[in-house]
């Protein structure tokens, strides 16, 4: 049962040097129970789509086409104070950067309480019970509750925000680079929990991450971007055996392989095209390999090239 | 009682207390200053029990030499100046704590308003503050003071309302850049209410920077009111120092040689104008960690 369905979502920000599309035409669903991945590089609009689904983005970003169907609702034509119930009851997000998304002169569990008590009537006891429970839900001790941001490590603090995302029992949780700035071990286990969570819960995920192998551990589907554009959507295990975009190809070689013989990794050579003015052609044409005439001229269309596997290239692999 | 304030209004911890007050131990003059304060505190307090006279009453030993009777000798009209000196500490802290009160709550209040609003908010405010603080504040002080008349009360409200652009501006700068921070987005997309982010977010992350200015403007409040008290501004029904200095020289206490009357109220607001900037100083290096010493 679809969740979300994104259609055709086109975001811009004025600046000085004129209107960038961050997201250019973006499509994608989410299933209800669902873990889906979304992958690029920096500036690639990960960010930005998934900020434009709860409409948090900057002053001078507008969303200018598309619909962001939510159970239904078009959350592009939602009102301010609808939002904000949307906000963490039905939607919530873990933020890039758990190291400085929590206020430092107050105790974690306050924070938590504050985030229940913002969207629900309910006694500051029973929301300190709550973020107990939210605490041990995450793997903490829900006494470290007490404690305040400089007192816990980088993994602890992830898991606090993972458990103020939790405090409402959203539907849909957005995870924007969880596992960013952690160590391996550590991301191991912020990636277990989330699988874990997302099973007892039942929750809808989206994961944005640079990082091919995070996402490969627990999404469902992936979808890499690149230049403001979905360039591949895919089952993960089809997307990781059988990438058809270059760009999908290009970056999974970029993976250290564990076993088999040793090579020199690979990186893709040049940049993005400039996103004030992309060009009318295949946005990743300067930098593919097996370019061809038609990818200069023609700019290519998601389309099915499998079952359940798209991908905008006009030669997929 | 002192640890649950500090952890409240600074989220400070026991631990953090100790630490604190370890650095703190680390600043002779700090520690100094801080017996002097108290002492001053102590005497404002009891000065009913322990000054020997009533300061208001006269009598008919006038200007005399300290003497085992009267330690600091009399004033023109036969006032004890020892009961005066410890009297007058009471106008000064009173006057010292609460217009500082008025001005450190006005300048939060615009500062925090102009950095957490921003736009035509802040462009009002912030030139509001530079126009205060470009104008000499002295004769500004006079004419209000002279206006409104020689009360106590008057005092405080003419040092209070002109003491505020200093703090306004600290914590503005301080506000604009908690503003960006991702904890107060964070804060905003969980749908806390302006009013809520700015007291419970950014208030309490600007709170030491109030607390290390607090310490300036108490002293600039305790020598506006001197300076009032001097000029024949201040309220002669009061005894403060500025008012016994007042007196003093009004009487030629100076150039009829009687120092016991002149002394003792300046040497007083030296002491603890020095002790209040020593402490300032200490909580300064202790909040801002670029001026610590290298050990």
């Amino acid at each position: 049962m679809v969740l979300l369905d994104v259609k055709s979502l086109r975001v811009s920000f004025e600046t000085l040097r004129g209107r960038v599309r961050a997201v250019d035409g973006v499509d994608f669903t989410l299933d209800r129970g669902q873990i889906l991945g979304l992958s690029g590089e920096s500036g690639c609009g990960k960010t930005t789509a998934a900020l434009s689904l709860l409409k948090l983005l900057p002053s001078n970003g507008t969303i200018d086409d598309g619909s962001i169907l939510f159970d239904g609702e078009d959350l592009r034509k939602t009102d301010d104070n609808r939002m904000r119930e949307l906000r963490w009851k039905k939607i919530s997000i873990v933020f890039q950067g758990a190291m400085n998304a929590l206020d430092p002169v107050r105790t974690v569990e306050s924070q938590i309480v504050e985030a229940i008590t913002v969207h629900e009537t309910t006694s500051k006891t029973n929301a300190a019970n709550r973020a107990k429970e939210l605490f041990r839900l995450v793997e903490l001790d829900p006494e470290r509750g007490r404690s305040y941001p400089h007192e816990l490590s980088g993994g602890m603090k992830q898991r606090v925000m993972i458990a103020m995302a939790l405090a409402c029992r959203p539907e849909l949780v957005i995870a924007d680079e969880p596992t960013t700035a952690l160590d391996v071990m550590i991301q191991a286990n912020i990636l277990k929990l989330l699988a874990r969570l997302q099973k007892e819960l039942n929750l809808s995920l989206i994961v944005i991450s640079h990082d091919l192998s995070v996402l490969a551990q627990i999404c469902d589907r992936i979808a890499v971007m690149y230049a403001g554009r979905i360039v591949e959507n895919a089952r993960t295990t089809d997307l990781i055996a059988h990438p058809a975009h270059p760009y999908a190809v290009e970056l999974i070689r970029a993976i250290p392989p564990l076993r088999g013989e040793r090579r020199q990794l690979q990186s893709i050579p040049g940049t993005p095209p400039d996103l004030l003015n992309p060009p009318l052609a295949c946005r990743f044409s300067d930098r593919c390999q097996w370019k061809q005439d038609r990818c200069t001229t023609q700019d290519p269309v998601l389309r099915e090239i499998a079952s359940e596997h798209v991908a905008a290239c006009h030669f997929p692999r | 009682m002192f640890e649950s304030v500090a952890k409240r209004l600074f989220g400070l911890q026991g631990g953090q207390l100790n630490e604190f007050w370890n650095q703190y131990r680390q600043s002779k003059l700090a520690l100094a200053g801080l017996v002097v304060i108290l002492c001053y505190v102590i005497l404002a307090i009891s000065a009913s029990q322990i000054a020997p006279y009533n300061p208001f009453v006269p009598s008919y030993d006038i200007l005399q030499q300290p003497s085992s009777s009267h330690l600091l000798g009399t004033s023109e009209v036969g006032n004890d100046v020892l009961s005066q000196v410890i009297y007058g500490s009471r106008v000064s802290l009173i006057v010292g704590f609460v217009a500082a009160s008025v001005s450190l709550l006005i300048g939060t209040a615009f500062g925090l308003i102009s950095g957490y609003y921003g736009g035509i908010i802040d462009v009002v405010i912030t030139r509001i503050t530079d126009i205060f603080l470009v104008i000499p504040t002295l004769p500004l002080m006079i004419i209000m003071a002279a206006i409104l008349g020689a009360r106590l009360s008057n005092v405080i409200l003419v040092v209070g309302l002109l003491g505020w652009p200093s703090t306004s501006r600290i914590v503005r700068s301080q506000t604009l850049s908690i503003r960006e921070r991702p904890f107060i987005e964070n804060a905003r997309t969980i749908g806390s209410s302006e009013r809520h982010i700015i007291f419970r977010h950014i208030l309490p992350n600007v709170m030491t920077l109030i607390f290390a200015n607090a310490v300036l403007v108490v002293n600039y409040a305790i020598i506006s009111e001197a300076i009032l008290s001097f000029l024949g501004l201040g309220d002669v029904s009061q005894i403060s120092w500025g008012i016994m200095l007042y007196f003093a020289f009004r009487s030629g206490a100076l150039s009829s040689g009687a120092w016991w009357y002149v002394f003792p109220p300046g040497l007083c607001l030296v002491s603890l104008v020095l002790s209040f900037a020593f402490v300032g100083r200490a909580l300064d290096a202790i909040f801002n960690p670029k001026l610590r010493k290298i050990q």
